[in-house]
């Protein structure tokens, strides 16, 4: 909005606003770290009371507005949203069947805790994290990645903290055997692609144009960049050589050669963005140091840009856009309610189960998305969920959960479970990992997309009708009919399975039509299970 | 934006339009309206070249070692430039086949852009702004053409890119789905799942199933996404029904001329690409990767122009010879160029000052356009900015920098950043 109302007005008039702008926030920026407000003052609310505070915001703002909110999502779409959510697949037969019929009257917040205990979550944060934290050079793909994803999937299964996972990536030191975590150091090859990459991950920030010149439209500077850039600057790869095998590692110590500078590169001393300039001994490590900064009670980013970008992810849209441009110029749509999820995700030990429970608790979160006449255009006051497109991961994932339903089950897991070692959980790792990755591989679009945007394209287009694992449909059909043969049955069946819902009249009727006027049944729910699994529905989040 | 719902086909109309064959001009026919409509009118402006190729290098290939060579100056490579076929103009001698055509390139030395990051220089390239400049989704130049010169009813999509990293730089933007690029990966394989299983009644009917079974969604969710998806399947059909598909198979070609292009995957994206353009395909992207030397340069170099020379000199002379040239414009880039001097064995990325080279469509061969100073480092002559860059194509294409699209929002913008300052020498 900002941008457009600026557009419009005349260029001069537009520049003197925005270095008054540009001014204020130096001002305030400087205010933030001279008088920082003590944390006690809040006191931290439970994730229910937090879902609340998203409700009143949201509602506030709408009321407004004046625009209606839609109603509540039954609990069809409810279920099948948050399994894709939080999980990125969509909920198999079972669990569908058993939640609609489940009568208690806090079953969906008991669904959210499951989800975020499960296996599932692990994979789809570990999957969101290693694009976010693994850049994708070719220099990147020329390092080991799977210690990495190991050592995310174990943070994300333990739900570490997220300053203290933070810590991890960014103070890593060590060999890449001995510590996974070293790998996000390590697929960076030089000093402005560490800044870049991690400025804007972490910080939630664009400074990669004061890499350059100080940026006509925010407040950021090159003293900005080059001062957050030499944080990293006691970065070294480190590497070795046993056994004909090479190894590699990260350290701020020792002797070996830092990452590279690029020509733009300009000597600064380590600065916080905001201007504050640390003491900081030569001879130890600035990382921590950093680290530090990042997760103090006055950082005005750090928490910020995590909850901004899980709200997008869950929400479609970040309370701030673009995604990694916080400024103070860019308030966003609802700022106090950004400010009080920040500050709640700090009170609360920067719990990221804590944060999900929340936002997912909400009225906000659990609308439908089916719009009103007097809301179908608003794309920026949530007054109803906005329609999100499947990862390249859940569409793999989640065409596997309705194939799946036609082969054996998988023998029960061996009790007590085998204690792998390092090396033979990598391997586990990236046997579980090869498919995927070269599906996600061939459809995977963008960095960083909006989750609202259709990318397929029509390779994927071809890929689902014409793929040999896309017909299959018959033994799925063959499995429901186990149960029960009537084409009805299955009809239904199908859509819990697939769409994780019931069909309605019109729909049934449609299958049951086509079913009849079909030689043989079998083949003709075949093409029932292929035209769902081919729907706009099926590859959407809704 | 979304269908009312009596432009949603009836089932009858459905199954009308199926048993007409137009099925997936149907899948489209519902789709009322796309995010941005651009102007109704299409280009008008004379156009020399009907169809555009881009030899993409990516990663930035070294202006110094290829196109624009210093041999008085030691720090700025090994290689040795070699005399052409025209008199006065060198070239490396890592690409000896090349400089036997030189006639029909002219090389420019003086391109000098802003973005010095692989992403956001690709993006640059790609769509002549900067990632994200006024907020806006800007159009790749592949997707341009499919609005501009292309037909929405071609049986393959407008816009090809063989190419092993896709981003969005490669995006439609504003324009929307329906000139999102066909991508093929490996030009050997050609288009994967190409072929429907079943006979072609058996799809038709799963098809007709489908369009039955989308309707409630959209009507329930009136969501401009059920139109997206609809496009892409309906493009995707027509193409599968095509007999011009067959152009994506190049194991159709002999022996001979496959040796020739090379058998690797930049000569086979060559070799596709000119099929394409034989089937009418308006844009086609072959890519050459891994031109990113920050640790070694010279050995990848070398092995890099191995594959470049023969494939960019036969292709060329195929389209010679079968008249294509004289209405294809090819132009070789990569998103920028790399510093002169090393950096350990290694060259860093360079925007500030970089080579180009233009071919076909009515480009005067045999001439360098620009200059850089004795040590490749800045342009001392006709500096090109990446909208002049992005001006000179759309002028051959006949493709108006002046012309506005009105975006949603309502505010208009042109395909070109604004005083772009096209390169005419080239047609002189």
């Amino acid at each position: 909005m900002a941008t457009g109302y600026l557009a419009d007005l005349p260029r001069k008039i537009a520049l003197a606003g925005l270095a008054i702008l540009m001014l204020a926030g130096l001002i305030l920026a400087g205010t933030l770290h001279a008088e920082a407000p003590s944390p006690a003052q809040v006191s931290p609310l439970t994730a229910t009371e937090l879902a609340e505070q998203i409700d009143r915001h949201v509602g506030e703002a709408l009321a407004t507005a004046k625009i209606p909110a839609s109603p509540a999502a039954d609990d069809a779409e409810f279920l099948r949203r948050v399994y894709l959510d939080i999980t990125g697949v969509i909920p198999p037969l079972d669990r569908v069947e058993a939640f609609l019929a489940d009568k208690t009257a806090d079953k969906r917040a008991h669904a959210i805790d499951d989800l975020l205990r499960s296996e599932e979550y692990a994979r789809h944060m570990t999957d969101q994290w290693r694009e976010h934290l693994i850049p994708s050079t070719a220099a990147a793909a020329r390092r080991r990645h799977e210690t990495g994803i190991v050592w995310l999937e174990e943070a994300f299964r333990a739900n570490r903290p997220y300053h203290e996972f933070v810590r991890a990536v960014l103070t890593a030191d060590g060999m890449q055997r001995d510590n996974g975590a070293t790998t996000f150091l390590l697929t960076h090859q030089s000093l402005d692609e560490a800044t870049d990459r991690l400025s804007r991950v972490l910080l939630g920030v664009q400074i990669t144009c004061a890499q350059c010149h100080d940026h006509p439209f925010s407040a950021w500077k090159q003293s900005d960049y080059w001062g957050t850039a030499a944080f990293f600057s006691k970065v070294k790869h480190q590497y070795e050589r046993i056994d004909k095998v090479e190894h590699y590692g990260v350290s701020e110590k020792g002797d070996r050669k830092p990452l590279m500078s690029p020509p733009s590169f300009q000597e600064t001393p380590p600065t916080f963005l905001g201007g504050v300039k640390p003491t900081l001994d030569k001879d130890q490590p600035y990382l921590p140091i950093f680290v530090d900064w990042l997760a103090a009670n006055d950082n005005p980013y750090f928490a910020k840009a995590f909850v901004n970008r899980l709200w997008r992810k869950l929400m479609g849209r970040g309370l701030v856009e673009p995604v990694d441009d916080l400024r103070l110029d860019n308030p966003g749509t609802h700022p106090e309610l950004l400010a009080q999820l920040a500050e709640q995700f700090r009170q609360n030990g920067f719990d990221i189960h804590y944060l999900i429970r929340a936002i997912t608790l909400s009225q906000t979160y659990q609308r439908t998305s089916k719009p009103l006449d007097g809301n179908q255009d608003d794309a920026q006051y949530y007054s109803h969920m906005p329609i999100k497109v499947m990862t390249p991961y859940g569409l793999h994932d989640s065409v596997q959960i309705v194939m799946r339903l036609g082969d054996a089950p998988p023998p029960p897991p061996k009790e007590p479970p085998p204690k792998l070692s390092d090396e033979e959980k990598v391997k586990a790792s990236i046997r579980a990992r090869g498919q995927r990755d070269s599906f996600a591989g061939f459809f995977k679009g963008e960095e960083n997309p909006s989750p609202v945007a259709y990318e397929a394209g029509l390779p994927q287009a071809l890929r689902l009708m014409n793929s040999q694992e896309m017909q299959r449909g018959s033994r799925v059909v063959a499995f429901l009919a186990k149960k029960s043969p009537e084409p009805e049955s299955i009809v239904n069946r199908l859509y819990l399975a697939i769409l994780a819902r019931h069909p309605s009249n019109e729909e049934r009727t449609i299958a049951l039509d086509h079913i009849q006027s079909h030689a043989e049944p079998t083949k003709a729910l075949a093409d029932v299970t292929w035209a769902l699994l081919n729907s706009t529905e099926f590859v959407t989040i809704h | 934006m979304l269908p009312p719902d009596d432009l949603l086909p009836s089932r009858r109309e459905w199954l009308k339009l199926s048993a007409a064959g137009v099925a997936s001009a149907s899948l489209c026919g519902w789709l009322p309206a796309m995010a941005a409509r651009a102007a109704e009118e299409k280009t008008t402006a004379k156009a020399r070249a009907k169809r555009l190729v881009v030899l993409w290098m990516d990663g930035g290939p070294p202006h110094t070692d290829t196109f624009d060579l210093k041999p008085d100056i030691a720090e700025c490579g090994i290689f040795k430039p070699i005399d052409t076929i025209t008199p006065g103009i060198q070239i490396s001698e890592l690409l000896p086949k090349f400089s036997q055509i030189i006639d029909r390139a002219a090389i420019v030395r003086s391109m000098s852009t802003i973005e010095n990051e692989h992403l956001r220089a690709r993006v640059h390239l790609r769509t002549g702004f900067r990632d994200g400049q006024g907020g806006v989704a800007w159009p790749s130049l592949g997707s341009i053409c499919s609005q501009e010169i292309g037909s929405p009813t071609a049986d393959l999509p407008s816009y090809v890119a063989i190419a092993e990293r896709r981003d969005r730089s490669h995006g439609p933007g504003f324009l929307g789905t329906k000139h999102q690029p066909l991508y093929v990966l490996n030009p050997a394989k050609g288009v994967e799942n190409l072929a429907a299983p079943g006979t072609p009644e058996q799809m038709q009917n799963r098809l007709d199933l489908l369009a039955r079974l989308e309707s409630g969604f959209a009507r329930d969710y009136r969501a401009p996404i059920s139109q997206d998806h609809a496009t892409v399947y309906g493009r995707a059909v027509q193409m599968m029904r095509s007999a011009k598909a067959k152009a994506f198979d190049i194991s159709q070609e002999p022996d001979s001329v496959r040796e020739r292009y090379g058998k690797n995957r930049f000569g086979e994206g060559c070799l596709l690409a000119r099929r394409l353009l034989e089937a009418d395909v308006k844009y086609v992207e072959v890519g050459l990767e891994q031109w990113d030397t920050h640790f070694e340069n010279n050995n990848k170099i070398r092995e890099l122009c191995g594959v470049l020379d023969p494939g960019m000199t036969t292709f060329i002379t195929d389209l010679e010879e079968r008249g294509l040239l004289d209405d294809t414009l090819v132009v070789w880039m990569g998103e920028f160029g790399r510093t002169p001097k090393f950096k350990g064995k290694g060259r860093d990325h360079y925007a500030k000052a970089w080579s180009t080279v233009f071919m076909g469509a009515g480009v005067r061969g045999g001439q360098v356009i620009g200059r850089t100073d004795s040590v490749g480092a800045t342009v001392e002559d006709r500096p090109v900015s990446v909208q002049d860059f992005m001006a000179t194509i759309c002028e051959f294409l006949g493709v108006s920098t002046e012309k506005e699209v009105t975006l949603a929002d309502g505010r208009p913008v042109k395909f070109v950043d604004k005083d772009p300052k096209p390169i005419t020498d080239l047609l002189v």
